[in-house]
């Protein structure tokens, strides 16, 4: 299976698309990434039925600080207009400005005003260095000139609070004066660099000194680019759904091509607002589906929603995370009908490729085929299985044991193998399963799940290859097995990040109503 | 060839070189399989190894063409069971997997002999080619030192009496042996009795091809298609023929039509379907299907695997038609070409509606074999390799010619279907060929599974 990283890297999609990912891939177990197709797009047939508050982030004053770090990995873009001054012999003009400087570090503080939180971000720069061009042009000559602003420390800061656009909302420096961007500067220093004699041949006839004017041209670009910083919304690297999107399954099997339809939005109450313990946005989402044929022909008839709950800040805390994101437990089994009902869970036989190059191949002798009285088989080395679900699942977050418990009525494994060099179904299985799923943490850019134990009913186990049935109990243990194989491994979760961002899962937590990731930068 | 009657004294002749040499091979690397062949005389009695049809005649050290080993059983193995026309019968070649025996069999509704022509290698043994014309009949297998070997009779002569010889050259050695055979190969007979065989060189990956034009005639060794010498924007790159290294050449299926041939075969680096046309004594080579149909509009993110198990049938008219596996989507498709150009339509899609309303893949389209039937019906013989069923399907024809297919299960107990083949003539009908595994206890079957032939005239045992 490609990574979520690897496919991330290869499709080009809008980063709006990136938490949807998050949520099919749960959902449907063993779904690789590679075979979704994001697409925007109007969707639904009905109008979509949002589900409040499904979806919940909080991010931290000090992941703020990251993200905004994040957010600008080449430093305070720095862009300023030509001033132009004019004397009766010479035209001279400053700038324009386009540089880049490095960021020492951000500061993020809570702000309080009548009970209301806003953010004071403060942006601090490491001696920065500005290099200001003069154009002198006298009647004769045009002089390019250089010259140097330098400052000992300097730093940018505002009051940044939550501002809706016609984009929906985002972060931005304050409207009221009280919030305007500062700058603070110490040990300024102006200086050329080289010789400029078209300037200094000629009588200096401003009333303000060159340097004095070099200095506030330098700082009001500083204070009209913090406008820009400040307002680079962390929000789109958090890859938040606030679009409609279709997720079609791709597959060369046609029975397998659905779609799954997600509708996400910022709640219409305090849908992303700053409080005590940060930042706080809150989801409403909507499910559709188009069903594939190789889905069971069920209505989907899952619990209903609970908002996701908040973070608590002892949480991050606990797990020196800088973020936290907490998906309902009842979305997720709803993303898991909607997905399994769009043909993501029809897994296996899609790749036709030579078995070294092959992602879904198994060496057969560990598939115990004996125990089936199958071993005089002469078979080739390498066994594919497909998965078929007979029914919807169902996911309960077991809070004492830190797992999600994922039942599944009726799901169909067949195991092939070559035989004569053809690809043949050696057993078909179909069993009602349980399992315990753990979040696991050390995956890059993914939280896996662990298989804690597999519980096997209801067991109907087929074999045209058979001489003799097995026993109930072998076939009970083999057929466990085999579920183990098949599915161990695959149930993952890529985050709902950019993969070029550092953040990484650092802890997860089940509680009754929702799963909560831990990300640290 | 030997004469049933002549005993095989011929230390002159060429026939007895080439044997002698053939006994050496065979006595330096397979004894076991030598000894099997009916010499039971130790070998330092020199006594030749002696080609299918002849037995050594111990105390003379020479070969003698007997009539064969008659093959009784209550039931026949279908194991690569291959079929063609001899006038009022049908041939069948095929082979016992657990003692190797290679048997030749006539049949007709009512009757059927079988014979063992050779006992295999412990190698060999796994593919068969059978084709037939009005002058004769004619069996390829490959041999364990990796030489083909081909038997012929008279078309309507006795099943007893088969004549066999290897496909070399007299003065070739094992030494600077020309090719080096593999299982995938296939045989033709022209009009004016030249035999045809094209392979996989197991060496080479490439695809070649061995003709004679008579009996007395050498063997004339060319090479069709080596994967390089294709250009064009449907042939993948040179680099992922040399990443893959399977080859091409993949189940050969070659054509006799008028005074041209055509092999189809599989392009197993490339994953496509090709089609060599022997035009003036030269292998022209065009890629039929990439298996890239809906790799576009689908977004798919691999080039299709298609071309598997291909098949040529010439309609009344002489138009050429293709049935293969699609092995990326698991179906069958029928190509045919109109102005040189391929149109394809699916055959099987493989896709079959449960009691639940589910619809469920089914791979089909392995062992795939086509002909028109004297209606100029296309009909198409398969296996569907998730139930393993024999499959067929034939197409309704409308007024322009065109029309939905029709599918059918001809056979579903147990693992059945394997090396399908068919047949068509206007007296006996519609022959279908396939095998059957028999899951049996213990280990007294060669992979624990006894092999049966299903044999349907008319899709009826």
């Amino acid at each position: 299976m490609i990574t979520t990283n690897a496919f991330f890297q290869t499709q080009n999609f809008s980063r709006i698309t990136l938490g949807l990912a998050v949520i099919v891939c749960l959902g449907t177990l063993g779904t690789g990434c590679d075979e979704i197709r994001f697409r925007e797009r109007d969707g639904f047939t009905q109008a979509p039925v949002m589900q409040p508050t499904a979806l919940r982030m909080q991010v931290s004053w000090t992941g703020l600080e990251s993200m905004y770090r994040s957010s600008s990995p080449q430093g305070f873009s720095i862009q300023g207009v030509p001033l132009e001054i004019t004397e009766p012999a010479r035209e001279i003009r400053l700038g324009p400005l386009e540089q880049h400087l490095p960021i020492e570090h951000w500061t993020v503080m809570p702000q309080v005003d009548t009970g209301d939180f806003s953010a004071s971000v403060s942006m601090k720069l490491s001696r920065p260095r500005v290099y200001v061009p003069i154009r002198v042009q006298t009647a004769h000559a045009v002089q390019i000139c250089r010259f140097e602003v330098s400052f000992e420390t300097l730093s940018i800061r505002a009051n940044v609070s939550i501002e809706h656009t016609a984009e929906g909302p985002v972060l931005g420096i304050g409207q009221s004066p009280e919030d305007a961007a500062e700058i603070v500067t110490l040990g300024t220093n102006v200086r050329t660099l080289g010789q400029c004699t078209s300037l200094h041949d000629q009588p200096w006839l401003h009333a303000e000194p060159l340097d004095t004017l070099l200095q506030n041209y330098v700082e009001t670009t500083l204070l009209n680019s913090a406008e820009a910083a400040f307002r680079a919304s962390p929000l789109d690297t958090l890859g938040l759904i606030r679009r409609r999107v279709e997720l079609s399954r791709i597959s060369a099997f046609e029975n397998r091509r659905g779609a799954l339809l997600v509708s996400g939005k910022l709640a219409d109450s305090q849908g992303l607002s700053f409080h005590e313990q940060g930042l706080d946005a809150q989801l409403d989402v909507a499910l559709g589906q188009q069903r594939a044929g190789c889905a069971p022909a069920l209505g989907l008839d899952a619990a209903p929603l609970r908002p996701a709950g908040a973070i608590s800040a002892g949480l991050l805390a606990q797990f020196q995370a800088d973020v936290g994101l907490a998906m309902s437990v009842p979305l997720l089994e709803r993303l898991a009908h909607a997905a399994t009902a769009a043909g993501f869970v029809c897994r296996g036989l899609e790749d036709p490729r030579p078995a070294d190059e092959n992602r879904e191949v198994i060496p057969t002798d560990i598939l115990r085929l004996q125990d089936l009285g199958l071993e005089n088989l002469e078979i080739g080395p390498w066994a594919q299985i497909a998965i078929g679900p007979g029914s919807l699942p169902t996911l309960q977050a077991r809070v004492d044991k830190n797992d999600l418990l994922l039942k599944w009525p009726r799901l169909t494994l067949d195991l092939y193998a070559e035989i004569h060099g053809v690809l043949v179904r050696l057993v078909n299985v179909q069993a009602d399963i349980e399992m315990g799923l753990i979040p696991r943490a050390d995956i890059p850019g993914m939280i896996g799940f662990e298989i804690d134990a597999v519980d096997v009913k209801n067991i109907q186990l087929e074999s045209a290859w058979m001489a003799e049935q097995p026993t109930q109990q072998k076939a009970l243990n083999w057929t466990r097995r085999l579920m183990f194989i098949a599915l161990d491994g695959q149930i993952s979760l890529p985050l709902p990040l950019d993969p070029t961002t550092q953040l990484r899962v650092v802890g997860t937590q089940l509680r009754e109503d929702s799963l909560i990731v831990l990300l640290r930068f | 060839m030997l004469r049933k009657s002549q005993v095989c004294n011929m230390k002159t002749s060429k026939k007895r070189q080439s044997l002698r040499w053939v006994s050496f091979v065979i006595l330096v690397g397979f004894w076991s399989s030598w000894f099997l062949t009916g010499c039971k005389t130790p070998p330092t009695l020199e006594c030749p190894v002696c080609p299918a049809g002849t037995v050594c005649i111990v105390e003379q050290g020479e070969c003698e063409e007997r009539p064969l080993a008659s093959f009784e059983s209550d039931s026949l193995p279908g194991r690569a069971v291959r079929l063609a026309m001899d006038g009022n019968r049908v041939v069948i070649a095929t082979i016992e997997p657990l003692s190797k025996d290679l048997l030749v069999g006539a049949v007709t509704p009512l009757t059927r002999e079988f014979h063992i022509l050779q006992r295999l290698g412990r190698v060999s043994g796994k593919r068969l080619a059978l084709a037939s014309s009005q002058k004769q009949v004619i069996l390829a297998w490959l041999d364990d030192t990796g030489v083909y070997q081909v038997a012929t009779r008279q078309a309507g002569a006795s099943n007893e009496h088969w004549q066999a010889t290897l496909v070399q050259n007299e003065n070739e050695t094992p030494q600077d042996r020309t090719y080096h055979g593999s299982e995938e190969f296939d045989l033709a007979i022209d009009e004016r009795g030249g035999i045809h065989l094209v392979f996989q060189d197991s060496r080479l990956r490439t695809l070649r091809y061995l003709s004679r034009t008579d009996e007395r005639s050498e063997w004339k060794l060319e090479t069709i298609d080596d994967g390089f010498s294709q250009l064009g924007p449907n042939v993948c790159s040179r680099e992922r023929r040399q990443t893959v290294r399977l080859g091409v050449g993949i189940e050969p299926h070659l054509q006799s039509y008028g005074n041209e041939l055509y092999v189809a075969y599989h392009d197993a680096d490339c994953g496509d379907l090709r089609l060599g046309r022997r035009v003036d004594q030269q292998w022209l080579v065009s890629v039929v299907d990439t298996g890239d149909v809906d790799v576009e509009t689908m977004r798919l993110h691999e080039r299709g695997v298609v071309g598997r198990f291909p098949s040529i049938a010439f309609d009344s008219l002489g138009r050429i038609a293709l049935a293969y596996q699609d092995v990326s989507r698991g179906r069958v498709l029928f190509a045919t070409a109109h102005d040189g150009i391929f149109t394809m339509e699916v055959i099987d899609p493989g896709i079959e509606r449960d009691e639940s309303s589910q619809l469920k893949k089914q791979l089909v389209g392995a062992f795939t074999r086509l002909l028109f039937d004297d209606r100029d019906t296309p009909r198409v013989v398969y296996m569907n390799a998730t139930n393993t069923h024999l499959r067929s399907a034939h197409r309704l024809q409308d007024t322009d010619g065109q029309g939905r297919w029709l599918l059918r299960t001809l056979d579903a107990r147990g693992p059945v279907g394997f090396f399908a083949d068919q047949l068509y003539d206007p007296v006996l009908g519609h022959v279908v060929a396939a095998e059957r595994l028999i899951p049996t206890p213990g280990t007294q079957t060669a992979g624990g599974l006894a092999s049966e032939l299903v044999l349907l005239w008319d899709g009826q045992p």
